[in-house]
């Protein structure tokens, strides 16, 4: 172990995953790049192997030869770059977070790929805050947009919207079980029911499993949502509906993720915290909290989804 | 599609002249030498009996390449470049580059133009990053670049001032001096600078001389018309931070729409400390908010509790915290978490 230099033990230790915050305004990839630059720079800079040794002969081929070690211009890292490169380290994010949408975002580092993708195939239920405005409406939905209405606002009580609220949810409620393809009055249904949440089949249509009204400060309001298979435009849509829904117009301010899957807010990393020393402990924490998760029995594990695909291509 | 075709064929034809550019290079390396071979008389007759010739003259011939790694054992020059300290991993992507100093001797071209460099003030740590920034100096007339400093010193730049614009940017000597003169003539006239005034915009931001004057016109169309500052508070602004000049219209406006309009502070007082508009937007954001949330954010000197801007938006986050903000850093970074 101790042949080996500082950066390559800390690059060894880079392989499960962390979760960070992102910021509002910045895209996914972006985030990414600024990680790993953040990454390599601080592994070039901590301790880079030696440049490697080169056999040298030379001299008269008539007389004896001379045989030299030298180290090699050619593995120097002036001339074939800095060794680790952005490239170098494998990295994806589990659920893609639109550019307007800040909060917990959970990325696999190299070996942590394998681990981010099954969290990814388990369907984990998502938190989002929506944060809206009541009495303006936009063109894209969001508060950057082009404005097109404005109206009255004031009528809107906290009945109101807790009655709202509790349609959504009732029926979300009957999607989920036609999502699933039975029929609520069944045994299958409650056999499915008693095991936990009911998981959609597929990855495309969002489903919610609670929403909630936390505080209505008029003209803005917070919503929270429980949700699977969502996505950014979905969520902007929604305040939208409510909007709609309350006899009025409603605007999202800003969406951020609180919770992912059992990764909070709490243990997200801010952007000026992205260096080596703070993602190396966030990724012990999360590879921990990983592990506690797929030691539950509801969790997919690789082989059981890759036969469970397999049954699905064989239906198709 | 014939379209397509044309830019695909271009991209083959540059390619096949970049290859041929390295292999038609005869003898750059110095090392290679061509050298008649003495075959023993009878070699055809008895091939097994012992070498009597020196082959070491001999090597295999250097294969075409893309990068300059794969000739640096080889070559004396480069090697004397890597003791340096220039990253020659950075001409990789640039083939006229490359080409050039393949066909370098590093005692016969480099040395005075080392030499040169080093006379004018850069210190021997310096060289490496100054030939990493510049390696097409050595492609420049030694003439050339003599009158290039004569021409600084008969605008009565004095030897630190030169010394700090080459040490500060390097493709400085580059340029040649016509352009030079153009765009201090440029400068001179659109602020109505003095001499001494100029000499001191060159001697902080060198690189804004040969910045192209196009974006600089952009900026000074955002200055004039959707900023709205005036032509003494335009000149402030060159002389202060020079560095105005050199950014991004977008962001620069950005970050001057959410000072001016959101944190409510007016032309003067950004003329005063335009540090502000070249820190990132988040960053002033962020704190704005953060103190806006304190009940702080209070940017009027007349009045106590008055947060200068300069101090808003340099140092650390722990800093702020304990200067303007009062409070713990941990809390800072939890209401980050719930704004944003």
């Amino acid at each position: 172990m101790n042949s080996l230099s500082t950066s390559e033990r800390a690059f060894r230790l880079l392989n499960g995953i962390v979760c960070l915050y992102k910021p509002a305004g910045v895209h996914l990839s972006g985030c990414r790049h600024s990680l790993l630059l953040k990454l390599t720079q601080e592994l070039n800079l901590c301790g880079v192997r030696s440049p490697e040794n080169r056999v040298v002969i030379s001299g008269d081929t008539t007389k004896e030869l001379n045989v030299k070690v030298e180290s090699s211009y050619a593995d120097n890292v002036l001339v074939v770059g800095p060794r680790y490169q952005t490239q170098d380290i494998k990295c994806i994010w589990t659920t893609h977070l639109g550019k307007r949408v800040s909060g917990v975002c959970v990325i696999g580092l190299n070996k942590g790929t394998k681990m981010a993708r099954i969290l990814q195939n388990n369907y984990p239920l998502r938190t989002y805050h929506l944060h809206g405005q009541l009495g303006i409406m936009t063109k894209n939905m969001y508060i950057d947009g082009q404005v097109v209405e404005k109206g009255r606002f004031d009528f809107v009580k906290r009945e109101n919207v807790d009655k709202l609220m509790s349609t959504i949810q009732a029926s979300n409620q009957k999607k989920m079980f036609e999502l699933a393809n039975v029929d609520t009055q069944t045994q299958t249904a409650y056999d499915l029911a008693t095991k936990g949440l009911i998981r959609p089949a597929s990855t495309k249509s969002p489903l919610i499993y609670g929403i909630k009204c936390i505080s209505l400060d008029l003209p803005n309001f917070i919503i929270e949502v429980n949700i699977i298979n969502e996505y950014e435009s979905y969520l902007l849509s929604l305040v939208h509906e409510i909007g709609l829904k309350l006899r009025c117009s409603a605007t999202c301010t800003a969406i951020r993720c609180i919770r992912y899957s059992s990764f909070t807010i709490q243990q997200a990393l801010l952007m000026k915290h992205w260096n080596l020393q703070y993602v190396l402990e966030n990724m012990r924490e999360c590879n921990s909290s990983y592990k506690q998760l797929s030691e539950l029995p509801s969790f997919i594990t690789e082989q059981s989804y890759f036969e469970s695909n397999q049954k699905l291509t064989g239906v198709q | 599609m014939i379209l397509f075709k044309r830019v695909l064929s271009f991209k083959i034809n540059e390619q096949k002249q970049f290859f041929r550019c390295l292999c038609s290079s005869d003898n750059t390396l110095e090392t290679i030498k061509s050298n008649q071979i003495q075959w023993p008389k009878d070699y055809n007759n008895v091939p097994l009996e012992p070498n009597v010739t020196n082959f070491s003259t001999i090597s295999p011939a250097l294969k075409p390449t893309f990068n300059l790694a794969a000739y640096v054992n080889e070559s004396y020059s480069l090697q004397q470049l890597v003791k340096l300290g220039v990253e020659i991993y950075k001409f990789d992507n640039n083939p006229n580059v490359m080409e050039m100093i393949l066909k370098l001797d590093f005692e016969r071209d480099m040395k005075p133009y080392i030499r040169f460099i080093h006379d004018c003030g850069v210190p021997v740590e310096e060289l490496g990053k100054f030939l990493t920034k510049n390696p097409m100096i050595f492609s420049e007339h030694m003439d050339d670049l003599i009158t290039r400093i004569n021409y600084l010193e008969y605008k009565k730049f004095n030897k630190e001032m030169i010394t700090t614009i080459i040490r500060k940017h390097p493709k400085w000597l580059s340029q040649s001096t016509i352009d030079i003169d153009t765009s201090l003539g440029f400068f001179q006239t659109n602020f109505f600078l003095s001499g001494d005034n100029i000499r001191s915009v060159v001697t902080k931001l060198p690189k804004l001389i040969t910045w192209p004057k196009k974006s600089v016109n952009l900026i000074m169309f955002s200055l004039i018309e959707e900023m709205g500052f005036n032509k003494s508070e335009r000149k402030r602004l060159l002389q202060i931070h020079p560095k105005l000049f050199v950014m991004f219209k977008n962001h620069l406006l950005q970050r001057f729409n959410y000072i001016h309009h959101t944190m409510d502070i007016n032309h003067d007082r950004i003329v005063f400390e335009p540090q502000v508009l070249t820190s990132r937007l988040f960053r002033i954001k962020q704190r704005h908010e953060y103190l806006q949330y304190l009940n702080r954010a209070q940017y009027d000197p007349t009045k106590p509790n008055y947060v200068p801007l300069s101090k808003l938006v340099s140092g650390d986050d722990s800093e702020f915290c304990i200067n303007l903000a009062k409070t713990s850093v941990e809390m800072f970074n939890t209401y980050l978490k719930t704004n944003q």
